[in-house]
């Protein structure tokens, strides 16, 4: 038997988190309190350790995911962080989760939001004008200037000025070489404003807005 | 030696110090390590890189010089590949905070 760990919410918010969400191998979701915490864990007993599967990693987002349709806010643990009991989640919790509290504390309330954009916006280019092009390039040139064209295409995705008024924070990730995924931490309450503002930048046009998950991209405290 | 050339060596060095050989399936202690050696050279890797396109965009390097260094480092990744795979780690494991220098990734 093992303690699996989908996740943290803040114990104040524990009432919220529906009794009927099932886990991995259909297992019950519940909500660990520790002693004097200020945080819990959404966790379930599993009679075996968890192989790694596509569906097992659907089964843990769907136990967060039941977790933030009920507004709470939840920080994402990392896939298969299993424990061999309840009390050594909560030792591990006591130990290091002073900092998951207090960003916590600081989001309460906010969701993760996604736009989910194809990576053919070319930024321009912002260097000196008289970068060199090496037409014959062999495959040693084509990797450094895809590199560089890489790194010049995040501030292109970047809507941190568009949306500023209604986002914490934002991160880009490259998700393929032809997407990319630009995260955003939201009110919850500002969810419909912001899909609206999204649907005015030009650039996103094309872009598909996912959302509300858990905080994945911004689980870990100083992001 | 001019800067490109100490910077292709300095990637063949980083290259050669990395194992050939790598245990089909290492034991927790071997992964742990594992994945603090491959999160330095990661970094190693990423500055280089960096330091690398900027030294083509500057004009001032060759187009041999260019490829050259290029290919290093096309070969270095592919092995930071094999090895990500054998020890089972992922890019987001290796993706570390620096401080005010961002995230590596």
């Amino acid at each position: 038997m093992t303690t699996y760990l989908y996740g943290l919410i803040l114990a104040r918010n524990a009432e919220r988190v529906p009794p009927a969400a099932k886990g991995i191998a259909g297992a019950a979701v519940r909500v660990l309190h520790c002693v004097g915490g200020r945080i819990a864990g959404l966790v379930s007993t599993l009679d075996e350790p968890i192989q790694a599967s596509i569906d097992a990693v659907r089964a843990h987002d769907r136990a967060l995911q039941s977790a933030v349709d009920h507004d709470v806010t939840v920080a994402a643990v990392r896939f298969r962080q299993s424990f061999s009991t309840d009390d050594e989640v909560c030792r591990h919790l006591s130990e290091h989760g002073g900092r998951v509290a207090e960003l916590l504390d600081h989001l309460d309330g906010f969701v993760e939001m996604r736009i989910l954009a194809a990576a053919n916006v070319q930024a321009p280019r912002t260097s000196a004008p008289s970068q060199p092009e090496y037409a014959a390039a062999g495959p040693g040139v084509a990797y450094l200037q895809q590199l560089r064209d890489k790194s010049a295409q995040r501030p292109a995705y970047s809507a941190r000025t568009e949306l500023a008024a209604l986002i914490r924070d934002e991160h880009v990730t490259s998700i393929r070489e032809d997407a990319v995924a630009v995260a955003h931490l939201v009110r919850r309450s500002d969810i419909p404003a912001y899909k609206t503002a999204v649907a005015t930048i030009p650039r996103f046009s094309q872009a598909t807005v996912v959302g509300p998950f858990a905080l994945y991209s911004f689980a870990e405290p100083g992001t | 030696m001019t800067d490109a050339d100490e910077l292709e060596v300095q990637l063949n060095e980083l290259s050669r110090s990395l194992p050939d050989r790598i245990s089909a399936q290492p034991d927790n202690a071997g992964q742990e390590l594992g994945k603090l050696v491959l999160t330095l050279v990661e970094v190693v890797r990423k500055v280089l890189e960096h330091q690398a396109v900027r030294r083509m965009d500057s004009g001032t390097l060759t187009a041999e010089q260019v490829e050259r260094l290029g290919l290093a480092l096309l070969r270095l990744r592919e092995k930071m590949d094999e090895l990500k795979t054998a020890f089972g780690v992922s890019d987001e494991d290796l993706d570390i905070d620096l401080g005010p220098l961002g995230r590596l990734r």
